[in-house]
């Protein structure tokens, strides 16, 4: 009987093209939207001051590994440096500073005064890089990748041996273009609304209309209707989310930087947390009208502030509080982190403990409310 | 061997007593009916009895197990049409009932069943591009899949024109035939009159009467019932003077004499009107039925 339910949910999914049409061409048709938008041609073409008030040995070559970032080391395709089209000007601080404030500027590198001194002396001193987050996708990948050629500098002292070998290039981040960032975003909406319009519409439907009713008539126990029920949306989660994936791969050759199996880990996971959330909104919605406003206000409001369209870093300190609450912001960081490295806003212990907290309280939840009958 | 043992069942809902003390008892191979208005608490009753409500009050016996103790080892035995079914819309005849089938232990060939309702034209047909009478006969053909010793049926013709009602008629004797007990409700008196070995007439919740159907009639009327409609209105005191009239019903515009010499009154009644100089319309002689008993014990009429 499992069996047959299974079956019967498929072909009851599958019959149906609008379904079909939001759970898997719909991700589809916006991966090849901005894929064609971002795509290969898209680059960085931001404007970056350098500040070099170093008088000694190690600021200036910290400042030409920077400015070394347009260029593509032989044997790479110029096309897929993401920095090449960058403009970089040198100058005092006043100066640039001023630039960064009118936005003629989207960076700024400060390479202080003394800093060489310092080391030489065995004093720790820093860079400061000043970002414009107005520039949202650039921001972070930029603090990440001077963040590494000053890792690399200093690699370089503690080995006393001249610094002129670094490869700037090598540094991952800049292989990320527009449509790599985006790719996790989208698995993310594609797992969220899964949940909600997959998961929790129906349910509210079966209930109102009496499917769940005539199903208790039977000897079919409740658990293997929500079982069966369960197991069909986590297929369809999987399915989407791989095609979402082999889709990018295959089309724009998306990166997946880190383990598939991490990556099917985290997957999995987030979509067994949204089905649960689904469960939760069909416990508590009474009517299918009901049912669609929770949902649609669970949708937008998680759309924009967990970081699936743009980065959540330079939102306001009142609204980080409403992201922090949202779970697709734990699914978009964590799937962020595996595919593309992306700077982390979350340790991954805090992204699965999270995204497992939202698991247990929502099943738990959905149960405690369930309801088998309109009334 | 009674199939169906119902005592002093109740259902309260808020201030709404919706069953209110109802018993009786279905004997194996019986095709017994509740008929009522709506709102009676026919779906109430049966739903209760099979399992799919608590009751506030009595017991329910089916096949000799105790419902509200354990229902489980009787929906095995039992089989349910809902008043209104919804199902998986994009599945066909023969895909939703291979799906019921699954469900039970023991199983009826699923194009037999289908054969028994008369769908082997839809077998292939979505639920959701069937016609009325068809998704009805469905949901009888889910009903009968596990071949169940008692079928419930929640007002099985309601909303099917004429020829569909016919062939659930039709559907409801055979199985009849097959020694089927068989629960229906319904709120139109020919169809219990026709199907119903014995009937229970139901209002707010109470049986006002329960019987086989042509014994009701008879216990409460050796009367003919004269029925018309009249503008002047013929004043009932006026009417009820006339020779062999037991009763005057008057309701809706529609006048019912109830009369013990049929010849007598009509005589009397066609004088009074050539004297009143008026007209009668839609005139009628016919026989008592449950809906002139409904009538006499509440009032009012099972469909207004
Ligand atoms: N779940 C419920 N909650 C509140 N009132 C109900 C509920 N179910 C039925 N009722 C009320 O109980 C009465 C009997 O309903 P029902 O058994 O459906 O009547 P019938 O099937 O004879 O038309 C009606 O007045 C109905 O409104
Ligand atoms: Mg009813």
């Amino acid at each position: 009987m499992f069996v047959q339910l299974y079956l019967s949910q498929w072909r009851e999914f599958a019959r149906d093209r609008m379904a079909l049409f939001f759970t898997i061409l719909f991700p589809l048709i916006f991966i090849s939207i901005f894929g064609l938008l971002y795509g290969g041609g898209s680059k960085f073409d931001e404007k970056v001051g350098i500040v070099l008030e170093d008088q000694g040995p190690i600021g200036p070559q910290l400042a030409s590994a920077i400015e070394g970032l347009t260029q593509t080391p032989e044997g790479q395709d110029a096309d897929k440096n993401v920095f090449s089209d960058m403009k970089f000007s040198r100058g005092n601080a006043s100066d640039l500073e001023s630039q960064l404030q009118k936005g003629d500027l989207q960076a700024l590198v400060i390479i202080p005064a003394g800093l060489s001194e310092s080391i030489t002396s065995g004093q720790p001193a820093s860079v400061t890089v000043k970002v414009d987050q107005s520039s949202q996708v650039f921001a972070p990948f930029f603090q990440g990748v001077v963040d590494s050629i000053v890792q690399k500098v200093d690699q370089g002292i503690t080995q006393s041996k001249p610094m002129l070998t670094m490869q700037v290039q090598s540094v991952l981040s800049s292989q990320i273009r527009g449509i790599d960032l985006l790719i996790p975003g989208i698995l993310a909406m594609s797992i969220m609304q899964l949940g909600l319009f997959a998961t929790a519409q129906p349910m509210i439907a079966m209930r109102t209309q009496g499917v769940l009713k005539r199903f208790n008539a039977t000897p079919l126990p409740r658990w293997m209707l929500l079982v069966s029920y369960v197991a069909m949306r986590l297929t369809i989660g999987l399915l989407q989310t791989i095609i979402i994936i082999a889709v990018g791969k295959l089309m724009f050759d998306v990166a997946i930087l880190g383990s598939i199996v991490a990556l099917l880990g985290w997957l999995l996971l987030s979509i067994l947390m949204f089905i649960a959330i689904g469960f939760f909104v069909a416990a508590i919605a009474k009517t299918e009208e009901s049912g669609n406003a929770i949902t649609q206000l669970i949708n937008f409001p998680m759309l924009f502030l967990s970081g699936v369209f743009f980065p959540v870093t330079g939102l306001p300190d009142w609204l980080q509080v409403v992201v922090k609450a949202f779970p697709l912001t734990y699914t978009v960081d964590s799937l962020k982190q595996v595919m593309i490295n992306a700077p982390p806003i979350n340790t991954p212990m805090i992204n699965f403990v999270v995204q497992l907290g939202w698991l247990v309280v929502m099943t738990v939840l959905s149960i405690r409310f369930f309801k088998w009958e309109a009334r | 061997m009674t199939a169906i043992q119902v005592e002093n069942l109740v259902k309260i809902y808020g201030p709404l007593r919706a069953v209110d003390g109802i018993s009786f008892d279905v004997a194996k191979g019986e095709v017994f009916g509740m008929l009522g208005p709506n709102g009676a608490g026919k779906s109430t009753t049966t739903e209760m009895i099979e399992g799919l409500r608590k009751p506030d009050g009595g017991s329910i016996h089916v096949l000799g197990h105790d419902v509200l103790k354990n229902v489980e080892p009787i929906k095995q035995r039992i089989g349910i049409q809902l008043q209104t079914t919804s199902l998986f819309q994009k599945l066909t005849t023969r895909e939703l009932v291979k799906l019921f089938a699954s469900f039970y232990k023991n199983t009826l060939p699923v194009d037999e069943v289908i054969g028994l309702v008369n769908l082997e034209e839809k077998v292939n047909t979505a639920s959701k591009d069937l016609s009325g009478g068809q998704r009805q006969r469905l949901a009888v053909a889910i009903a009968l899949i596990n071949d169940p010793d008692i079928i419930f049926l929640d007002e099985p013709t309601t909303g099917l024109d004429p020829q569909a009602r016919r062939s659930m008629w039709d559907v409801v004797s055979n199985l009849q035939k097959r020694g089927k007990t068989v629960f229906l409700t319904t709120h139109y008196m020919e169809e219990a009159e026709r199907l119903c070995d014995r009937v229970a007439v139901v209002d707010h919740g109470k049986i006002i009467a329960l019987g086989k159907p042509q014994a009701l009639i008879h216990d409460n009327f050796d009367e003919t019932a004269l029925e018309f409609s009249n503008d002047e209105q013929l004043p009932e005191s006026l009417l009820a003077t006339l020779p062999g009239v037991e009763r005057v019903q008057n309701e809706n515009g529609i006048t019912t004499i109830y009369s013990k010499g049929v010849a007598r009154t009509t005589n009397a009644l066609m004088a009074l009107v050539e004297q009143q100089q008026t007209e009668l319309r839609g005139f009628t002689i016919r026989a008592a039925t449950l809906e002139d008993v409904f009538l006499k014990l509440t009032g009012r009429r099972i469909r207004d």
